[in-house]
């Protein structure tokens, strides 16, 4: 059983470390046959150089629009589940239908069009065509929906004598019992937005507002032999920020997310 | 019923931003894309011809499109086969209280974080066929160095390999909290009614936990069809020969390579069909296991 | 407390004062975007020349952008100006020479002669009211000095429009030569004779081969369309009908040709004895790698990676020799197409970006700065001033590897199968002969005989082609007689 996962282990995290070591390898070494597995001496070297060629900006600018489409998308969803589970009105089946439907609409599925308009809307390489197609999530709003249909119903009816507003209501109560859904919220948000690759693709030209995904892709120049050190090394920074954020908030994400059933 | 609050204008104030964005970006572009798959449209609007369900008929008539199709298929169901039946083994044993299960399960889960696209990078820089390190070893010990990139079949193998490998900690930790919500109770009543293990299994565990079984395979599909284009265009841009080259990539090939935008358009919408078959299907199903505690 | 808060107060008025003084007072320059495809460590070099640039005019502020390969960097740029707004088109984007007919469909590009005409008769015309500043004056004086017939005649007449106008300026431009590791060659006793054929190919391949060192091939290119339609002008072919789709629209692929059937059967031959490697679609880069890390002895690519090859070679510890591309007779040389990309304009990036994003294409053609880029990347010199400059200086002697493209291109003979072909559905096209190669190849492997296979794979990329040809005619509202 050990020996089972221990591989499995290997399988999975070994990868991670291979590239971490390929970031090391300097250019001469990276080119000889047979591969090298031992460290090399390019560390330092091969970072700065992928820093310097745009990565730093980039990962600044992944960084931004991930917080910044994180707090946007969690602040909607807890407004919209807000809405659906303690008010009254007419037609709310109907606008949570029209939310739901949603999840049938992955970006590649309206891809063109939303480039048209991104295109009409004089939004072409701009943050915000990167960050306001992505402000709104049927998930999020199910998630918040589904925890708070799950809060016992005495406590609300407590902050309802007590004269509190909805909005106070949200601030005091649902959100201070609502962490572990936040806390995963955020971890798949960030993920989400961060692996961006196709929209970025399409709608940005110019490095100083390109991704990070993108600016992986662009370390391969097509017509010279690939520089695995600083693609490696380029690769490993792309990885920090949403494994350090996976791994800190690791026991929300467990919690908050996977036990409650589904969407 | 917890009781509500008054009032019919705030709720309409509180759900405007979600329905703005929601309309703008999401409906109104698929709306378009199911106007524009009717035109035959040059770069981006320079000529557009109206053709009905002329772009339809020539994908259903093309083979480059109904083969990627095939291998859009092929892709899912192995990328779900070895990610679920993986990601089911690997809770199981997860599930077990073992030393340094907390350990194992961070080891295990983290590509989670991980990005297509690096996945998709570090997957090739390790089988790259000339000067990487599985062919060297594969070439030291049996002398043979397979061609992971320039052999279609090969290829195809690679990259259902690193989507699967990046899943795994996803259907791992659904899996996971599924076994953990199995009350012990029911298998020993199995044990005591003379189940053996196997038995135990199927029976008892396989059943309880198989709404998360289809959830995972709803989002285990979309996450195979949609997300995995960084780690295509990366690791193959859809070859060799087409090998690879799924429905998205395909689309995004002929939208944005070549411009035939109304083609494009309807590829689109032919995957938004598939969606919403998707998850109507999702959604008949949870009715019947999903309750609310 | 509150004269702290007072200080502070005081302080932040300065300062903002200050900066309103200090943004006032510099006008910003003109920002200009230039989208390229020259990655890796040609980079470095374009960015210094830009900032020269940038440095000797400024009310002008270039910046390069990288978006990949040529095919990347065509998509990026008519993607930019589909998305409208003058803050993402790009003002100068390389275009590559198989991308001409797509581009001038398109309608989104200015032609590059009528933009200088416009700019010097518009700024002649401010300067005869002398309302013309220094620095006009200064561009003005660069634009007028600008003269097309300064391009090498191969070069420039790429890139014509029918009435003779420059359509784009021409920048980098190279042609396919063997690389082999002289190394390598010696220690065996082996030699690459200055103009090979297809057979010596075959025979140093084999020589190579029995030494057992090279079990993996011994000779590489990368599976590219290019060097297909650099053969077919070696052995005098159009690559496509009606005058290689410069007198008319094309509809047929001429790979029913037996300059196909030669060529084919060659490289079958090659992957057959397991001479050939792969190194895969249009991976330049991994077919370089080949050569560098010594797995394959010759590799032919293009003339624009000499010098990086070269030092690599060195930096690796061999020697790099160079011959002209093999064919099949060396009686029958009938040259290269001069590939490579220019330099175009888009039009709907207001008339002061034209006449700035037109001065700094013109710079690029200047004397200087094409013996620097040539020098610093191994791209042809495209003007005739730069190649005099050059073999005065006795470049050519010193660097024979230049000297051999530089020679197989003034052997070149000027006819419509050198001239290039235009088609424009060039792309589709390309990728149909490069998967179609990659059919070939597994066929062969999969044990079918090589005439067999060719003949069935030529005949299946030429159906493709046409049909691609065709449907890209049809889809822009032309109506070509020739296609079904």
């Amino acid at each position: 059983m050990h020996l089972t996962l221990l591989l499995s282990t290997v399988v999975v995290a070994a990868p991670l470390i291979y590239a971490f070591l390929g970031s090391t390898q300097t250019r001469a070494e990276a080119y000889t046959y047979p591969p090298r597995i031992a460290p090399g001496s390019g560390l330092v070297q091969n970072f700065q150089h992928a820093w310097q060629l745009g990565l730093g900006r980039m990962m600044l600018n992944s960084t931004w629009i991930s917080l910044v489409v994180t707090v946007g998308k969690t602040a909607l969803a807890l407004l919209a589940a807000l809405a659906l589970v303690y008010f009254e009105f007419p037609w709310k089946g109907a606008v949570f239908f029209f939310i739901l439907v949603t999840l049938m609409m992955p970006v590649p599925v309206r891809i063109v069009p939303l480039f048209n308009l991104a295109a009409s809307l004089k939004l072409g390489n701009t943050y915000w065509a990167l960050i306001l197609p992505f402000l709104a999530s049927a998930t999020g709003t199910f998630l918040f929906r589904q925890h708070f249909m799950s809060i016992p119903h005495s406590l609300v009816d407590a902050a309802r004598i007590d004269g509190a507003g909805p909005l106070r209501f949200l601030m005091k109560i649902l959100i201070p019992m609502s962490w572990n859904t936040i806390g995963a919220l955020a971890v798949i948000e960030f993920v989400y937005m961060w692996n961006q690759y196709l929209w970025p693709l399409l709608i940005i030209s110019s490095p100083d507002k390109q991704v990070i995904q993108i600016g992986l892709k662009l370390l391969r120049s097509p017509e010279e032999a690939i520089q695995w050190g600083m693609v490696m090394a380029g690769s490993v920074m792309a990885i920090m920020p949403p494994l350090l954020l996976f791994l800190l908030l690791q026991e929300q994400f467990m919690h908050g997310f996977a036990l409650s059933e589904e969407k | 019923m917890a009781s509500k609050f008054k009032g019919r204008l705030l709720p309409f104030f509180l759900l405007l931003p979600t329905f703005v964005i929601l309309t703008v970006f999401l409906y109104y572009p698929q709306i378009e894309t199911f106007i524009l798959s009717t035109y035959q449209v040059a770069f981006f609007g320079l000529r557009k011809t109206f053709v009905g369900i002329g772009n339809y008929l020539s994908l259903f008539q093309s083979p480059d499109y109904l083969y990627s199709v095939m291998v859009s298929l092929i892709f899912s169901g192995g990328v779900l086969l070895l990610s679920m039946s993986g990601g089911l083994g690997l809770a199981l044993l997860l599930n077990k209280k073992i030393k340094g299960a907390r350990i194992y399960r961070m080891a295990l889960i983290w590509p989670y974080a991980l990005s297509p696209a690096v996945a998709g990078l570090i997957w090739l820089y390790i089988f790259s066929p000339n000067s990487g390190v599985v062919n060297y070893a594969l070439g030291t010990l049996f002398n043979i160095q397979p061609n992971w990139i320039g052999n279609p079949t090969l290829a195809l193998l690679l990259v259902i390999f690193t989507a699967a490998w990046k899943q795994l900690g996803y259907n791992i930790v659904f899996y996971l909290a599924a076994l953990q919500n199995v009350p012990g109770q029911v298998l020993e009543a199995a044990t005591i009614d003379g189940a053996n293990a196997f038995q135990r299994f199927w029976r008892v565990t396989f059943t309880l936990i198989s709404p998360t079984t289809f959830f995972l395979v709803i989002t285990d599909l979309v996450y195979v069809f949609f997300e995995t284009f960084g780690m295509i265009d990366i690791m193959t841009a859809g070859g060799p020969v087409n090998a690879t080259n799924i429905m998205i990539y395909r689309l995004y090939q002929d939208g944005f390579r070549y411009f035939e935008t109304g083609l494009a358009s309807a590829e689109s919408a032919i995957l938004f069909v598939m969606m919403v078959i998707l998850t109507w299907i999702q959604f008949r199903i949870q009715r019947k296991w999903v309750y609310y505690a | 407390m509150s004269k702290r808060w007072l200080v502070g107060v005081v302080a932040l008025a300065v300062l903002l004062s200050w900066s309103v003084v200090m943004m006032a007072g510099q006008a910003k320059p003109n920002q200009i975007k230039f989208f390229h495809a020259m990655g890796g460590s040609r980079i470095p070099v374009i960015e210094r020349m830009v900032a020269d640039f940038n440095a000797t005019h400024p009310d002008i502020e270039v910046t390069a952008v990288f978006n990949g390969s040529y095919r990347d960097n065509l998509q990026k740029t008519i993607e930019a100006t589909a998305a409208g707004d003058t803050k993402a088109i790009p003002n100068i984007a390389q275009i590559f020479d198989v991308g001409t007919q797509e581009v001038l469909d398109s309608g989104v590009f200015a032609l590059a002669g009528n933009v200088v005409k416009q700019c010097i008769a518009s700024m002649q015309d401010l300067n005869s009211k002398g309302q013309l500043n220094t620095i006009d004056q200064a561009k003005l004086g660069e634009l007028e000095g600008f003269n097309t017939s300064n391009f090498i005649p191969a070069i420039v007449n790429y890139y014509r429009a029918k009435d003779g106008t420059l359509t784009s300026f021409p920048w980098n431009s190279s042609n396919p030569i063997v690389f082999y590791n002289k190394t390598i060659f010696d220690k065996f006793g082996i030699t690459m004779p200055e103009k090979p054929t297809f057979q010596d190919i075959i025979d140093i391949g084999n020589k190579l081969k029995a030494t057992g060192q090279f079990d993996k091939g011994v000779i590489n290119w990368p599976n590219h369309s290019w060097f297909v339609e650099e053969w077919f002008a070696e052995q005098g072919q159009d690559l496509v009908n009606n005058g290689n789709g410069r007198q008319g629209r094309p509809s047929h692929l001429n790979f029913d040709s037996k300059a196909a059937k030669t060529l084919y059967n060659w490289w079958g031959t090659l992957v057959k004895d397991g001479l050939y490697t792969n190194p895969g679609f249009e991976a330049w880069d991994e077919a370089d790698r080949l050569f560098l890390a010594q797995q394959d002895p010759i590799e032919i690519t293009s003339t624009s990676e000499v010098t990086i090859l070269a030092r690599d070679a060195f930096n690796n510890g061999f020697e790099v020799g160079t011959a002209f591309l093999p064919v099949p007779d060396n009686n029958n040389r009938n040259g290269v197409i001069i590939g490579g990309a220019a330099l175009w304009l888009p039009a709907k990036q207001g008339a002061q970006n034209l006449c700035d994003a037109a001065t700094f294409s013109v710079w690029m053609s200047e004397t200087a700065q094409t013996i620097r880029w040539h020098q610093q990347s191994g791209y042809f010199p495209v003007t005739t001033q730069a190649l005099s400059v050059l073999q005065a200086q006795g470049t050519f002697k010193a660097r024979p590897n230049l000297k051999t493209a530089l020679d197989q291109l003034t052997e070149t003979k000027d006819n419509s199968a050198t001239n290039g072909a235009r088609i424009g559905a060039f792309l589709k096209v390309r990728t149909i002969v490069e998967h179609g190669f990659e059919s070939l190849e597994a066929d062969i492997k999969g044990g079918m005989p090589v005439v067999q296979a060719v003949d069935t794979e030529l005949k299946a990329i030429g159906t493709k082609a046409d049909k691609a040809i065709c449907d890209y005619q049809k889809s822009i509202g032309v109506n070509n007689p020739g296609c079904a």
